[in-house]
């Protein structure tokens, strides 16, 4: 399924897609985003949530990378106050499940030809400090996208290969 | 009435029983699962009268955890409240026994319409 969209048709879709969320979720703007693409390499931040979307003939593993403070204003947002002193794992709570809206609606809308057949996994987070990254696909199809949110970076990126 | 909220997030299920609150709801018992192995427990224990459960979860995931409770002949309400909603999704939901099927990212609005009628 991935295989057929062409690079430019998903990162905008992957935009509508953060956009919509964050505001409908969150009430925040997104500001312009910026497409990256090239061999895959790693990109900053300090929480990253990856999903992996299984289709018959491909595989995407889609992240999403924050630095801290975007992921408390993340969870600010949500909540309407700020995080509590050693809530740290609520915050990235806030950011895996923020990631899940995200990747589930984005799935919804590319999968609307090919209904039943593509499944989503559940939100694994990766924290900097906590685990060692974990290692994603160096030959594959990549781009990412960079997002402006309240002065913070947030990036969705995208590694697909061909089963 | 007793409202079993299922998601593998705590910050979803705390968005759920505050948005479940803010639609007017607040008098109900909201009760948590963190998938549809631990909600296996729950209901046994608190029989309750209303399921909102996430699709995508580890252990057990939503569709099983419907499929498996109306193979054991309890018809007890049961609804979705998840961020994948393709049209396959929705009839597989509807074919098990669910009533709706609630997307995220939600609002007020969408709890009030898919709820009022069972929870007043």
């Amino acid at each position: 399924m991935f295989l057929d969209i062409p690079t430019k048709e998903l990162s905008n879709q992957l935009a509508n897609t953060v956009t919509m969320v964050f505001g409908s979720m969150i009430g925040v703007q997104v500001g312009p985003s910026e497409l990256i693409e090239g061999k895959p390499r790693s990109i900053p931040g300090d929480v990253m949530a990856i999903i992996t979307v299984s289709a018959p003939d491909s595989t995407a593993i889609v992240t999403l990378q924050c630095d801290a403070p975007l992921a408390k204003a993340i969870y600010t947002g949500m909540f309407g106050e700020a995080p509590a002193a050693g809530s740290e794992d609520d915050v990235y709570d806030a950011v895996a499940e923020m990631a899940n809206v995200i990747v589930g609606n984005f799935k919804s809308t590319l999968n609307k030809t090919n209904q039943g057949l593509v499944r989503m996994s559940v939100s694994t987070l990766i924290i900097a400090g906590r685990q060692i990254p974990t290692p994603l696909p160096a030959q594959a199809r990549w781009f990412a996208v960079k997002f402006v949110i309240e002065n913070c970076h947030l990036y969705g990126s995208m590694f697909i290969t061909m089963n | 009435m007793k409202v079993l909220i299922i998601d593998d997030s705590k910050v979803m299920r705390q968005i759920v029983m505050r948005t479940l609150r803010q639609s007017g709801f607040d008098s109900h018992q909201f009760v948590e699962a963190g998938d549809g192995m631990e909600a296996q427990s729950i209901i046994n224990a608190v029989s309750p009268d209303l399921i909102l459960s996430d699709w995508n979860m580890p252990e057990m995931n939503g569709i099983e955890l419907l499929t498996t409770l109306r193979s054991q002949g309890n018809a007890i309400r049961f609804g979705f409240v998840t961020s994948e909603t393709t049209p396959a999704m929705r009839q597989e939901a509807k074919d098990a026994g669910a009533l709706f099927m609630i997307a995220k990212p939600f609002t007020v609005e969408s709890f009030k319409e898919a709820l009022s009628s069972i929870l007043g």
